[in-house]
This record gives C-alpha cells, sequence and structure tokens, in this order.
C-alpha cells in the first residue's frame, strides 16, 4: 500500500530541504540584522578559531559514530542534503556576485543584513557550516566503509572539505602587513592597513634599489574636443618604436625616432639620462588627402611637460604614459645570527622569511622609474598547508573524474531509456 | 602569418570547415565522402593551431590576454571537441554545432580584432598563466557543449517529439569532462593568486562568479546521481549554467560588484 508521504515522516527529502534551508538563510539574516550589521570577525579571533575548529571536528565524528540511526543524520548523509547545501552556498555568493563588496559607504538594510560585508557576515558564515557538515558526514561516512573503487570519491570530497575547513578556520590567523622601504634604508615594522596597528618584525629588510621595467608606450588620437582616445573595436593605438607605422583613422601614421628616455632643448628633443626624462617620438602622419602633419610627441614625467601634436580641427597625437612590465625591488634580509640574505623581490615572486611569505606590492606611481620607495607586502598564514593539503587532494580528484569520466560512478545511474518528464 | 592576413586565414579555415561538415551530412552511408570530409576539418584544426603559435612566437607572449586572442582558442577546442565527441558518438548535430560556433569566432575576429594590445601587465607574467587560462577554455567549450545538448533536448521534449538521443547521458559525459576542467581551473588560480595577489581566495567578484559556476555544474552532478531529480530540472540546470558561466567570461566586467576587480585587466 502506497500512502502520501506527510513533510516530516521520515526519510526527509526535498520538502524538509527547502525549509531547512530557508530557516538556516533567515537565522543568518536576523542574527546579522539584530547586531546592526556587525558581522562576524570580532567573534572568530585567534585563538577561538582553533577550539571552534576542533570542537566542529570532534562533534562531527561524534555525530558521525553515534548518531548514525537518526534519521536527521540519515538526511544530511543524502543527496537533497548536499544539493540544498551547495545551493544555500550558492544563493549566498550570488548575492555577494551582484552587490559592491568591501564597501565601507553602505548604510541602511544593506549594511544591516551584511550585504555589503558578505564573507564576514552570519548568512556566509552559516551556509558555509551547512556545507561543512554535510560534507564532512557523507565524506566520514564513505570513509568508514573504504574500499579501493570509492577512492576518486573520498579524495574529492576529503579535498574539498579540508580546503573549505582550513579557509574557514583559518582566515582569522592570517596577517597581512605592509612596509613601506625607501633605498638605502632599512626597515623592522610593518603596518596591518586594515587597523593601522604598527608589528615589528623578526628581520629587517633594506632597499638596495627600485626598478621599474617598462614597455613602449602607446601612441593614440585624441578627439580635440572630447579629449576622448579614438578607438574602433580595439583598434588605433599603436606601440611607439622606431620605424613602426601604423593607419589609424584617417591617418597613416609613421615612428621616424622614437627616444627612450629625452629632454627638449629649442624644439627639438635629445636623449639624456636624468631623473624625469621621458621619452618622446618623432612622427610623420599623411592622412589619405595627403596632408602631411610633423612633429614631436612626449607623454612627458612628474617634472616635465608632455607634448601632442595636432592633426587637424578633430584630432591630435599623443603618446600615453608607457606600462610597467616588471618591478623588481633588490633587498637585503637581516636576521639576528646571521648573513643577510640578498634577493631580487618581483611581482609573481614571492619568498619566505621565518613563515612570512614577502610580496612586491607598489611603488611610488607617481616617480614611475624613478621611485626610491618600494611597498612590499608581508602575509603569514599558518594554515596554508593544510589548505594547500585540500587543493592538491581536489587536484588529483579532478585528474581521476577527468580519466574515468562518468564511468566510475559506484552509484550507476538508471541507463534505461528515461521516459520522465 | 600574422593579424594582418588574419581573415584570408579565417575565411580559408571557415571554408574547409563549411565543405567538410557538407561532405559528412550529404551520404551518411557514403565512407569515403565521410573520411574526405573529416580530413578537412581535421586540415581545419591544423592551420588554426599553426595561427596559434605563429601569434605566440610574433607577440613573444602566450596569444591568451584579449578576448580576440582567446576567441582563437575557444575555437580551435571547441572545433577539436566537436570533432572527437562527432567521432565517439555520431551525432552529425553536434558536429555542425560545434563546427559552426568554432567558425562564428573566427569571423568576428575579423570584424573585432582586440589585437592592440601587445603588453602584459605584472601579475600575468607568471608561469601560472597559460595553463589557467586554457584549461578553462576547455572547460568552457565543454560546458557549454552539454548546455546545447540540453537546450536541444528541452525543445525536442517540449515539441513532444520522442527522438532517442539519449542527450542525459552525453551531457553527464561532457559535464564530467567539463567540471574536471572547471576544477583545475579553479584551482590553478587558486595557487596563481597565492602567488601574485597574496591570498589563494579574495571572492573577488570574478571569483565568485567563477565559484557559482562551478557550483551549477556541482549540483547537476549530485541531482544527476541515482536520477535523484528529474532528468528535465537536470537539463534546465544545464541550460542555466551556461548563462552564469557567460556572466562568469563575459558580464563581470559590467556589474558593479566589479568596480575594484583585480582580474578586469583590458581596460588598462
Ligand atoms: C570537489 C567537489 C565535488 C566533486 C567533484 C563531487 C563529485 C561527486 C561524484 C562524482 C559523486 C558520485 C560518486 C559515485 O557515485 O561514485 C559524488 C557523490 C556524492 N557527493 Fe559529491 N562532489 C563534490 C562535492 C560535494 C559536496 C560539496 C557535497 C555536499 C555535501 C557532496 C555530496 C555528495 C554526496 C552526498 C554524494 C553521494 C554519495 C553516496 O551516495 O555515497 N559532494 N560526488
Amino acid at each position: 500500500m502506497i500512502t502520501e508521504r506527510k513533510v516530516w515522516d521520515h526519510p526527509w527529502d526535498y520538502k524538509e530541504g527547502i525549509i531547512i534551508t530557508l530557516t538556516i538563510l533567515l537565522l543568518g539574516f536576523t542574527l546579522e540584522y539584530s547586531t546592526g550589521g556587525a558581522g562576524i570577525t570580532h567573534l572568530i579571533v585567534y585563538p577561538n578559531n582553533i577550539y571552534f575548529g576542533i570542537g566542529f571536528v570532534v562533534i562531527l565524528l561524534l555525530i558521525s559514530l553515534f548518531g548514525r540511526s537518526s534519521p536527521v543524520v540519515e538526511w544530511l548523509e543524502s543527496i537533497p542534503a548536499a544539493i540544498f547545501s551547495i545551493g544555500l552556498l550558492l544563493f549566498v555568493s550570488l548575492l555577494m556576485g551582484l552587490t559592491m563588496q568591501y564597501d565601507n559607504n553602505a548604510t541602511g538594510l544593506i549594511r544591516k543584513l551584511g550585504l555589503s560585508h558578505i564573507v564576514t557576515s552570519w548568512p556566509y558564515m552559516l551556509s558555509n557550516l551547512f556545507l561543512l557538515i554535510t560534507l564532512g558526514l557523507i565524506t566520514i561516512k564513505n570513509l568508514r566503509s573504504f574500499r579501493w573503487n570509492k577512492i576518486g570519491f573520498i579524495v574529492s570530497h576529503v579535498g574539498l572539505w579540508i580546503v573549505l575547513f582550513g579557509a574557514n578556520f583559518g582566515t582569522p590567523q592570517m596577517q597581512r602587513l605592509q612596509m613601506e622601504v625607501h633605498e638605502g634604508e632599512i626597515v623592522n615594522t610593518s603596518v596591518d592597513i586594515s587597523t593601522n596597528e604598527s608589528h615589528t618584525m623578526p628581520f629587517a629588510v633594506k632597499l638596495v634599489d627600485f626598478i621599474l621595467d617598462e614597455y613602449n608606450p602607446k601612441l593614440a588620437l585624441i578627439n580635440n574636443k572630447s579629449g576622448k582616445v579614438f578607438q574602433t573595436n580595439g583598434m588605433g593605438l599603436m606601440i611607439i618604436d622606431s620605424g613602426a607605422s601604423s593607419n589609424i583613422n584617417e591617418w597613416h601614421i609613421t615612428v621616424d625616432e622614437y627616444l627612450y628616455s629625452s629632454a627638449k632643448a629649442g624644439n627639438k628633443y635629445y636623449s639624456i639620462n636624468e631623473m624625469g626624462a621621458a621619452p618622446s617620438a618623432f612622427i610623420t602622419a599623411i592622412n589619405t588627402n595627403g596632408n602631411t602633419v610633423e612633429g614631436w610627441i612626449s607623454c612627458g614625467s612628474y617634472n616635465r611637460p608632455y607634448e601632442s601634436l595636432k592633426l587637424d580641427d578633430n584630432y591630435s597625437v599623443v603618446m600615453l604614459f608607457p606600462e610597467p612590465k616588471e618591478f623588481t625591488s633588490v633587498i637585503e634580509i637581516y636576521k639576528p645570527n646571521s648573513d643577510p640574505i640578498y634577493v631580487n623581490l618581483k611581482v609573481n615572486k614571492p619568498m619566505v622569511v621565518d613563515g612570512w611569505k614577502l610580496y612586491q606590492l607598489s611603488y611610488d606611481s607617481k616617480l614611475g622609474k624613478w621611485s626610491d620607495i618600494s611597498v612590499i607586502e608581508l602575509i603569514r598564514d599558518p594554515w596554508l598547508p593544510i589548505v594547500y593539503t585540500g587543493i592538491f587532494l581536489m587536484l588529483i580528484g579532478a585528474i581521476y573524474m577527468f580519466w574515468m569520466g562518468t564511468s566510475n560512478r559506484k552509484t550507476k545511474v538508471d541507463d534505461k531509456p528515461n521516459k520522465t518528464n | 602569418m600574422d593579424w594582418g592576413n588574419f581573415p584570408v586565414m579565417a575565411i580559408i579555415i571557415s571554408s574547409l570547415w563549411i565543405v567538410g561538415i557538407i561532405l559528412i551530412g550529404i551520404n551518411k552511408n557514403n565512407r569515403w565522402l565521410k573520411l574526405s570530409g573529416k580530413s578537412l576539418l581535421v586540415l581545419g584544426i591544423i592551420i588554426l593551431s599553426t595561427l596559434l603559435a605563429t601569434l605566440w612566437v610574433q607577440l613573444e607572449r602566450p596569444p591568451l590576454r584579449t578576448l580576440g586572442e582567446t576567441r582563437l582558442w575557444y575555437s580551435v577546442f571547441l572545433a577539436a571537441i566537436g570533432l572527437i565527441f562527432y567521432l565517439r558518438w555520431k551525432y552529425y548535430w553536434f558536429i555542425v554545432y560545434s563546427f559552426f560556433m568554432a567558425g562564428l569566432f573566427l569571423v568576428l575576429n575579423i570584424y573585432m580584432p582586440e589585437n592592440f594590445n601587445k603588453t602584459l601587465m605584472p601579475a600575468l607574467h607568471s608561469p601560472w598563466f597559460v595553463p589557467h587560462v586554457i584549461v578553462y577554455i576547455i572547460a568552457y567549450a565543454l560546458l557549454g557543449a552539454s548546455s546545447i545538448v540540453a537546450v536541444v533536448q528541452l525543445y525536442y521534449n517540449y515539441k513532444g517529439q520522442n527522438k532517442q538521443h539519449n542527450a542525459i547521458q552525453l551531457s553527464d559525459n561532457l559535464v564530467y569532462l567539463g567540471f574536471s576542467f572547471l576544477t583545475m581551473g579553479l584551482l590553478f588560480g587558486a595557487l596563481w593568486a597565492k602567488e601574485a595577489w597574496g591570498h589563494y581566495w579574495t571572492w573577488d567578484p570574478k571569483e565568485t562568479w567563477a565559484f557559482l559556476t562551478w557550483a551549477v555544474y556541482l549540483i547537476y552532478i549530485h541531482g544527476r546521481i541515482r536520477n535523484s531529480i528529474k532528468v528535465n530540472t537536470a537539463l534546465w540546470i544545464l541550460a542555466m549554467g551556461f548563462v552564469i558561466l557567460l556572466m562568469c567570461w563575459f558580464g563581470v566586467n559590467y556589474l558593479p560588484s566589479a568596480a575594484n576587480s583585480v582580474h578586469t585587466y583590458s581596460n588598462a
């Protein structure tokens, strides 16, 4: 005899899933609202994050060991629970993807509901916890009845769980500091930008030299009235180099001479090498009617004026500021009782000193390549090895998935032609 | 071979593909027609790959930065995947679709080359750059294909035609493959972000939308286990997934939330 299952009759599936998920979401927003949008940052600070983390794992293990017969646990280990917990995090992230984040000017409901700082809000934390619980329980369950044909499942689920766990419980311990060093100076303090607190580092840094490598500047036509760069479908800019030529709008433009570092004397530019010397170029422009205009252009620098070349009533040729190719801080690192370390710090090539990762962050952009300041970012994230372990497992899981395709599903789908719909 | 004579190359490749598709389609029982058709498709793919390789050498950087350049990769992968899946599953409409799309991307590039930008900002000078983007493009090509399968099947269902395409199995296969690449792309991105920006995940708008895309396909995969959700629902999820994917790829730059994104390079 088949009877209609009522809501909350066991086993639970989608109906209960909707109710549970909405309840969690509502609870999240209510908690956030009742704290006036203060979020959770102040709750989970070191060392609380460690206690919470350990407590969470212990509770999860206990539930998994002793709660097996409970229909609630059974549901948490089910596909509907998986779909709803992924779905909830998806929904919260969607809000994050649609609203401006880290917006300190946000007021009213946006701020009070946590929409301006979702990553540190209650709804976000609860949806992460929900996912950690469902994913954790199903993973432990499968680990307890381990068989080799489950290895793909286990590697990817354990991996994701570890990543989520490490990211959620570890972030409060992450430190991001900035150190500003002038050429020739030795510095051992850095500042936490978010709190303005000053920290003394276990090592000191000396900036020997700051080097900025640039691309050749680009040339563009600008509209004399609106000041806008002429561009059609991304065409209309050319890279300046001696001998280069290109057609832009109705003009054929040739670069007769390009000086990388120059200064103007009289009405001509000459190569020189001193602070603020700017790139310049002598160009010839011929339009379709045969009109020829020629002259010097330069993008100038912090202490030299720029120069453009007027072609006709509508357009002028200008040189854009060169874009940086690479920046390097040549630094020396001093630690007590050891020889100084000499390194070139570049973007994308951080280095590790005493558990701190050093990044080339920025420089005095006004001075550009003559900057004698380098800003170094120092980051410490003790949970990184945990997160990386998870990422590594997930990668293996992804490769396994690529290799096996659908053929490794231990739970085969019904292969019979479907008569659904 | 450079962008200067790209239009000629694009037209040659597209013509090879069109003729190839027609040859395969004329008579499904003629082995020779089919073989020569396939050869033309392969020839087009080889020419396009050579073009990409030449561009790479000429630009002295991987041609992966502008939309125009990524469209070339999309085109080559779409064509290759279309061919491989045709050989495996024998769906003629599938090969028509994938080569039509691949050709469309080529033709788009004649009108919108967006190739002016020879420069690459420092954060992109990384060994992670190429694997990250290529893996993503393969994922997008596979998942895009799965969504088309889904939409076609939804259309058949709507029309009440009982074409037995086993569409859902094909989608499952495409999604499993595509999702594995998507996961790799996401993780490579995280590892790279740690090296370039100091943290593996900052919920930057591009990252947020990448996660959303990933999560939608994750829901599909789990819904398909033991037919937990209706086949029709699964197909709808795929169709929606593609919308979010496109949003992630093209749309993010236009969102208010993207004002401070580290990923909007194109207006550099
Ligand atoms: C890295 C991300 C993930 C991947 C690649 C993945 C993939 C898979 C695959 C392929 C299966 C089918 C396994 C089989 O039948 O052999 C599966 C099962 C399952 N997954 Fe995931 N999954 C992921 C994340 C998650 C998450 C976040 C949850 C949330 C709770 C989850 C819950 C489940 C559940 C409940 C099953 C059914 C297991 C069973 O019946 O024993 N998975 N997953």
